[in-house]
């Protein structure tokens, strides 16, 4: 085999075993007093909808995030099928697509750096904006039809209703 | 013959080059449209064909003097704290100093419940002896237009290079010898079409505003009747709202929990009441019944209350009183503030709304006017018994 039909296969192999799942629905700003909706979900019988939270906050002292709860009702034909409420951002497993920028203190040199590393110096408080998305919770389908996914995000402490933390939903699925 | 070719190919070329200009011309002002002429048209007689529900609002210009004006219900006025609306009343490139301020126009902000800063809705009004003041000829010298939708002697609608589409409607009171001009600049909704429907909607607004023989009686008020009179917007934003309370009411609420929809204008606060719920107790018919009047502390049952929708707002040695049945879900009650070292409080109105399902005993509340019709009271009620507007 040539070295490029390797490299087109490899390519090919990479982009079809997406390890996190196909998006299913568009990432819609939320308004905390309402609940938000995703209709017309095309699922089928061995399908796994995996819900995704997405972090977008600024001014995250020493890596700390904002606490947040997703309550969630997933509908068929009206009937609820699976419901919850769950911690997002809780934990570091299942962490995608981050983006950690420091934004160093007054006092230090103001230029911003970028790393991928969330490690805190001792003793010294840490300025950061930070985005990803991380895994909430999997939801095997047992029957095909056309899912509602009807959810809320209600923030667990002052940090989650600053005007700098957002949080956001994303579905997968597997 | 060499030259009659040539005529023909100078002929040709000329043709084809002004063809090229046309289309790039069209192709410009589709883009600047958005949609095309024919669904313009259409939204533009949908809204049109709306029926027209209004109340006569009065403005407070100062101690001495306000203004009576007409508006659809919903809609409120509101001092416009810019000195000059969205479009030029005058030759931008050369102001006009007036050295007597009490000549100018008044400017009053036109808003409903959705408009949270500024709705590009303004009006100014003014007076004058020249019943041609600030002609239709002029806007449109000091304001450039890309595409002109409509224009005659007292309007003048039109999208300008940005893209934003504008209205201009004038009005002359002789008896009064005031002038009323009516300025819109459309908000950017994501969805076109939407963003006409707003701009032929103020339109309408703009030319009921002295229509003082057309005011709605207040009698007989249903969201049945007064639901297709709506903006679009308004009703896709009312409906997005209560479509949240009914999934609230049917997904997610249980014991005692409450949602809360705080807007500037309206809020909406729906709660499960878990005692209630036990018991069998509807407190909108108690209360009703006993024709209550007394302190929140005197309400002959358990309730949420003072620990719920009126937290922070009166105490439990406030005043609570029953005014009167709205229908037989809602009811009309009056809160007051009876601390005697505080300044004296108005009282506030609120309708209360029972809604009994398989799933409990809910209560959904709102601030509304005294007479308990306003739109969100309206929809409340209807709410309540449809779970849906």
């Amino acid at each position: 085999m040539k070295p490029i039909s390797a490299l087109l296969l490899c390519s090919l192999i990479l982009f079809s075993c997406n390890p996190v799942g196909e998006k299913i629905s568009d990432e819609t700003p939320v308004d905390p007093q309402l609940v938000s909706t995703e209709d017309h979900l095309d699922l089928k019988k061995g399908d796994v909808l995996v819900v995704w939270g997405k972090l977008d906050a600024s001014f995250i002292t020493n890596g700390i995030t904002p606490s947040f709860n997703l309550i969630y009702n997933l509908s068929l034909d009206g009937n609820t099928v699976s419901n919850a409420t769950l911690p997002m951002f809780s934990g570091s497993a299942k962490r995608i697509n981050s983006d950690y920028s420091v934004q160093e203190d007054e006092e230090e040199d103001k230029q911003e750096s970028t790393t991928d590393s969330t490690e805190i110096r001792e003793g010294k408080l840490v300025k950061a904006s930070w985005q990803f998305e991380q895994e909430i919770t999997r939801i095997p389908i047992e029957k095909d039809g056309k899912y509602t996914f009807d959810y809320k995000i209600k923030s667990k402490g002052s940090d989650g209703e600053s005007m700098f933390n957002k949080a956001a939903i994303i579905l997968r699925k597997n | 013959m060499k030259k009659s070719y040539f005529g023909l190919f100078i002929t040709s070329f000329l043709f084809l080059l002004s063809c090229g200009g046309k289309d790039k011309d069209t192709g410009y002002t589709d883009m600047l449209m958005g949609i095309s002429q024919s669904s313009i048209d259409s939204i533009r007689k949908a809204e049109d064909k709306k029926p027209v529900y209004l109340k006569k609002l009065t403005f407070d210009v100062d101690s001495a003097s306000s203004v009576d004006l007409m508006l659809p219900l919903g809609n409120y006025l509101k001092e416009y704290s810019f000195s000059s609306p969205n479009i030029h009343l005058s030759d931008p490139e050369h102001p006009t100093q007036v050295e007597d301020e009490s000549l100018l126009p008044l400017g009053i902000s036109i808003k409903n419940n959705f408009s949270d800063d500024d709705s590009g809705e303004v009006l100014m009004i003014g007076n004058s002896d020249n019943p041609n003041i600030y002609p239709v000829s002029d806007i449109k010298k000091f304001n450039p237009a890309e595409k002109i939708l409509l224009e005659d002697k007292n309007t003048l609608i039109f999208i300008d290079s940005f893209g934003d589409k504008k209205l201009y409607y004038r009005q002359y009171d002789p008896s009064a010898k005031r002038y009323y001009l009516y300025t819109a600049e459309t908000p950017k909704y994501n969805d076109e079409k939407l963003q006409y429907a707003s701009l032929f909607s103020a339109y309408k607004k703009a030319r009921n505003l002295l229509a003082f023989d057309k005011e709605t009686s207040p009698e007989n008020l249903t969201w049945e009747r007064i639901k297709p009179g709506l903006s679009e917007i308004e009703l896709k934003s009312y409906d997005r709202y209560y479509t949240s309370l009914q999934k609230e009411l049917k997904y997610f609420m249980k014991d005692n929990d409450s949602t809360d929809i705080k807007k500037t204008n309206f809020d909406l606060y729906l709660y499960r009441d878990n005692n209630h719920s036990q018991k069998g107790i509807d407190q909108t018919k108690l209360l009703a019944d006993s024709n209550f009047s007394g302190t929140f502390e005197e309400i002959p049952f358990e309730n949420r209350f003072t620990d719920g929708y009126f937290q922070g707002k009166y105490r439990y040695d406030d005043k609570l009183k029953f005014v009167k049945r709205i229908s037989s879900n809602s009811i009309l009650v009056s809160a007051e503030d009876t601390d005697s070292y505080s300044y004296s409080n108005p009282p506030g109105y609120f309708i209360i709304s029972s809604i009994k399902t398989g799933k409990g005993q809910f209560y959904l509340i709102s601030m509304t006017n005294k007479d308990g019709n306003d739109i969100v009271a309206l929809m409340n009620d209807y709410f309540s018994k449809h779970l849906k507007i």
